[in-house]
């Protein structure tokens, strides 16, 4: 018997194709799914151009121009020290998008890891592992989150840090519900006759078709986690200042309401956008993998 | 098993929920630095005297084990400490700030079931109508604006500038009246927050219920309902809506998750003295007595608001063994 | 089997289909009706122009495949059909009256009280939330105006009537505390409760074992005698069909086929439909036979062939039948056929 060779897909091949794959998600996913990955495109643009984007800089004072109400020049007025209130929110995206992405990306390499190799040895540890979790998980985020970032004190980095451990064990379980069905489809028998070690078939076979629920997800927490970094922020416990942070403006808005009202309101439109934007997106891809209702 | 049995075998596995929370709160707040001492002492008289005497009395000094150990003591027998700021009993404080947040919580379902019901029967059996459509988004933009903005929204518009306009303010700008003393002014003082945290949790609702409802209208049964000759309405809302609920008061148990975490931020907002504001200065003021204290409360509720949907579920549907 | 002695019948018919059918006073008179779905796909004629009649108190057996629009016809009888479905032609005419005429409202009254039915899935076609006593009696409620004390009262009673040992203490299960069979005797019940004229079964014992079925059928067979209700039977078996039907109309691909007595057809049938489907049935008193599968498969319903809907697979099928409509003609008294051969 001859032996062939199969040629395997060179990297190019490899990455066309899941560009090719992607675009087919985007065509397939509805308008406001549609629009909303535009709108987070441009806020991810916003936020790496941040310096481009915004007309003034946002720690640049200017007495003159105290508490001036929105006009061209200010779209979004300007607060006390005369900054740019328009600016502050552009370069607050930054530190939205980076605490949403990046908490949620902790979460995600923390939890599934966890539930994934829980799921896949059994025994007693993943029971106690995944007893814990769902401890957690019973607890509201928010009140969690509080509590240990009152203790640890308020920072960019404690942020990511607390909210991606709060979401860890989410993950942690969604993984292991998912490995724990795959795990005894047929299919891992076979890839298991090949040879392949055990932390092989996790993660060559078990691994990308449990992934579907858990992009889903992530999408839906970093909405959450971006609601959150602005409510600690809001409440003092959050990302410091001088750093402009939506939640933190909005803070600082409250003691000029009712008569300039718009550095209170202008960065929470800011917040709602992005979040809806992460939210039907979340909607759109949960429809995608999981359609609930046949269409008419 | 029977009922109690089951509610009994629920409540013992309460504790070692319970003890797993409070020792986890401990820890971290002794192993974090920024020193008790700072809490119970005011900065000017915080000589080493005065230190080494705050660190005998409350015990300080002893390995963490043993104060866990002494805290678990007291607690069990109904004692929670007192507050290092405030001076009080926890006890005290933390129940009569649960029982602020409990009359907001209320409240607030009630406006959110007012909403989210007929919003979800109507998206449901309009499905794929414009109906539908806006009900969604509406339910989306709903959970996506932060709590803490929409409640200054809310006290900008019908409390300040309302005032502006029309030289009254609909609804005070924050604050809290005990129901017992004054009815009207408490309905007054407690609508504006409640509708804020009742946005957030009509929108999750809304969609709960309409996606159970659309499931269950297709269901055999409500054919057979029609077939029957039963009025429409009656078909949706006893027929259809008696098994669409049963989905929906299971997800609500867990939403009570979320009240709290638009409580924490609504009470700053509206300086109701609730329990989420309560752990919020507790937390910031290093106080830990109170911290213990409001968290394991928190997480009793919680477990027994978890175990009283379980129940409702038993009751409401009947082919449920326990 | 006959053979052909007689040419083709390729000239139009002298009158409609419901026309050659029809006899004196039908409780039931179903006229060219057409039901079609409004998919993405394409419009699906699952009811493609189907006329049939019921007398008082008789049983027709309404028999066809899986996808025949057995189901569809008798969804449409009762004015079940909803979007993306439509009933886009014909008449259904009920004591003279056509329902396509009726409002909604009318409708409604009709269902329940002159008209019932009973589905394929009694698991699935019983509310589990409610105990069986409250759904028996609802259509009492609902129509006659009773209070929830009497229409139990009367649930008891109608669950006795159908067989349901120990019905008083039974009232107050629910229905996954049922068996199968008892399940659908209860449903039998439901139907029953304000005396309808007609009862639509719509694969009554389907999802029942055989030996239920059985007793199911004797009870529907003993309804209809003792309270003279006329009764449309759909179902896939013919061996149901043979048990207890005065009559029978064979569906295929949305059309009806042949129709008429029951012993007539089952003795000498016309249509080379109904002739294969009589030719699968084993004989249990010989040992050795060939069964004769039908070939190839239904058409598709949205996309109907020209002509008779059976021609492709027919073994008597001639270039006439792509041209013509074959609608049933007599055959014999009581017995139509919609061939083109008046005996294959």
């Amino acid at each position: 018997m001859s032996s062939e060779t199969v040629p395997t897909p060179t990297s190019t091949e490899r990455v066309i194709d899941a560009a090719r794959h992607l675009w087919g998600i985007y065509g397939r996913l509805e308008r406001t799914a549609r629009i909303s990955i535009w709108i987070i495109l441009i806020l991810t643009l916003t936020a790496i151009l941040a310096p481009l984007v915004a007309p003034y800089n946002p720690t640049q004072e200017n007495y003159d121009r105290s508490l001036a109400s929105p006009s061209i020049d200010h779209p979004a007025g300007t607060d006390l020290t005369g900054r740019d209130v328009f600016s502050r929110m552009v370069f607050g995206t930054r530190v939205s998008l980076a605490v949403g992405v990046g908490a949620v990306l902790l979460g995600v390499l923390i939890g599934v890891p966890i539930g994934s190799l829980g799921g896949f040895y059994g025994g007693w540890i993943d029971e106690v592992a995944m007893r814990t979790m769902d401890v957690i998980i019973s607890f509201p985020a928010l009140v969690l989150a509080l509590a240990i970032i009152g203790v640890l004190g308020g920072s960019l980095w404690n942020l990511i840090l607390v909210i991606g451990i709060v979401f860890a064990p989410q993950y942690a379980r969604l993984i292991h519900g998912e490995v724990l069905s795959i795990k005894e489809t047929e299919y891992v028998e076979a890839a298991k006759g090949t040879g392949l070690g055990n932390v092989g078939v996790l993660r060559r076979h078990v691994l990308p078709n449990a992934m579907t629920p858990v992009i889903v997800q992530a999408t839906f927490h970093v909405a959450l986690a971006i609601i959150i970094e602005a409510s600690l922020s809001f409440l003092g416990l959050g990302v410091q200042p001088p750093r402009p942070t939506w939640g933190v403006m909005i803070a600082d808005g409250r003691r000029y309401l009712p008569g300039e009202w718009w550095i209170s309101v202008s960065p929470g439109v800011a917040i709602v956008i992005t979040v809806l934007a992460f939210n039907l997106v979340g909607d759109g891809l949960r429809e995608e993998y999981n359609p609930q209702l046949v269409d008419q | 098993m029977t009922r109690s049995n089951y509610l009994l075998k629920r409540l013992l596995l309460m504790i070692p929920v319970l003890l797993v929370i409070s020792m986890g709160i401990f820890l971290l707040l002794k192993l974090s630095p920024g020193s008790t001492v700072s809490a119970l002492l005011p900065p000017g008289q915080q000589s080493p005297t005065q230190i080494e005497r705050v660190t005998e009395q409350y015990g300080l000094d002893e390995p963490i084990y043993v104060q866990y150990g002494k805290w678990l003591l007291r607690a069990v027998q109904g004692d929670l400490g007192r507050s290092y700021a405030m001076g009080e009993p926890v006890v005290s404080v933390v129940l009569r700030s649960a029982w602020a947040t409990a009359q907001l919580g209320f409240v607030s379902l009630v406006v959110s079931l007012l909403v989210a019901v007929p919003l979800g029967l109507l998206s449901a059996t309009h499905r794929g109508t414009w109906v539908d459509q806006f009900g969604r988004l509406a339910a989306f933009g709903g959970i996506s604006m932060p709590a803490f903005w929409v409640g200054i929204v809310i006290i900008l518009v019908f409390s300040l500038f309302w005032n502006q306009w029309f030289g009254q303010s609909l609804v005070p700008p924050g604050g809290y009246v005990p129901i017992t003393e004054d009815a009207v002014a408490w309905a007054h003082h407690v609508i504006a927050p409640a509708v804020t945290l009742g946005i957030g949790f009509a929108a999750i609702l809304t969609r709960q219920i309409r996606s159970s409802m659309v499931t269950v209208l297709e269901e055999d049964y409500v054919r057979t309902a029609r077939a029957k000759g039963v009025r429409k309405r009656i078909v949706i809302l006893v027929h259809a809506f008696r098994n669409g609920l049963i989905p929906v008061v299971t997800v609500l148990g867990f939403q009570v998750g979320f009240l709290m975490n638009g409580a924490v931020v609504v009470e700053q907002v509206f300086e109701w003295p609730g329990i989420g504001r309560l752990l919020f200065q507790a937390v910031t003021t290093k106080d830990v007595p109170l911290v213990q204290g409001a968290v394991l409360f928190i997480a009793v509720i919680f477990v027994l608001l978890n175990l009283a949907v379980d129940m409702l579920y038993t009751y409401l549907d009947p082919r449920v063994e326990y | 089997m006959a053979h052909t002695t007689h040419g083709p019948r390729t000239e139009q018919p002298a009158a409609e289909e419901w026309e050659l059918i029809a006899r004196e006073d039908p409780l039931l008179s179903v006229r060219d009706l057409r039901t079609h779905f409004h998919t993405d796909d394409g419009e699906l004629r699952a009811v493609d122009g189907v006329s049939f009649e019921i007398r008082p108190g008789e049983v027709l057996g309404l028999v066809g495949e899986s996808g025949s629009g057995k189901s569809v016809t008798s969804l449409s009888l009762m004015g079940l059909i909803r979007p993306p479905g439509e009933i886009v032609g014909g008449e259904v005419r009920f004591d003279g009256e056509d329902l396509r005429g009726f409002s909604p409202e009318r409708l409604r009254q009709l269902r329940g009280e002159e008209t019932s039915m009973v589905f394929q899935e009694p698991m699935s076609a019983l509310n589990p939330v409610f105990d069986i006593g409250w759904q028996v009696g609802e259509p009492l409620r609902v129509h006659r105006d009773l209070k929830h004390g009497a229409s139990r009262d009367r649930a008891v009673e109608l669950m006795r009537r159908v067989g349901i040992p120990s019905p008083e203490s039974r009232v107050d299960d629910y229905p996954f505390q049922f068996s199968g069979g008892m399940q659908q005797r209860a449903m039998i019940a439901m139907a029953l409760a304000c005396e309808p004229r007609l009862l639509i079964a719509d694969e009554p014992t389907t999802a029942l074992d055989v030996t239920i079925e059985a007793a199911i059928l004797d009870l529907i067979r003993e309804l209809n005698e003792t309270m003279g209700m006329a009764t449309l039977l759909v179902t896939h078996d013919l061996g149901v069909v043979a048990e207890i039907c005065d009559r029978v109309a064979v569906m295929y691909a949305g059309r009806i086929v042949e129709y008429g007595d029951v012993k007539t057809i089952f003795d000498d049938p016309r249509h080379p439909y109904t002739q294969g489907l009589l030719g699968c049935i084993p004989d249990p008193r010989t040992a050795q036979q060939s069964l004769d599968p039908v070939r190839g498969e239904p058409p598709d319903p949205r996309e109907y062939p020209d002509g008779c809907h059976y021609a492709d697979r027919c073994a008597a099928s001639i270039r006439e039948c792509h041209q013509t409509d074959p609608r049933l003609r007599r055959v014999a008294p009581d017995h139509f056929s919609a061939c083109v051969w008046e005996d294959p």
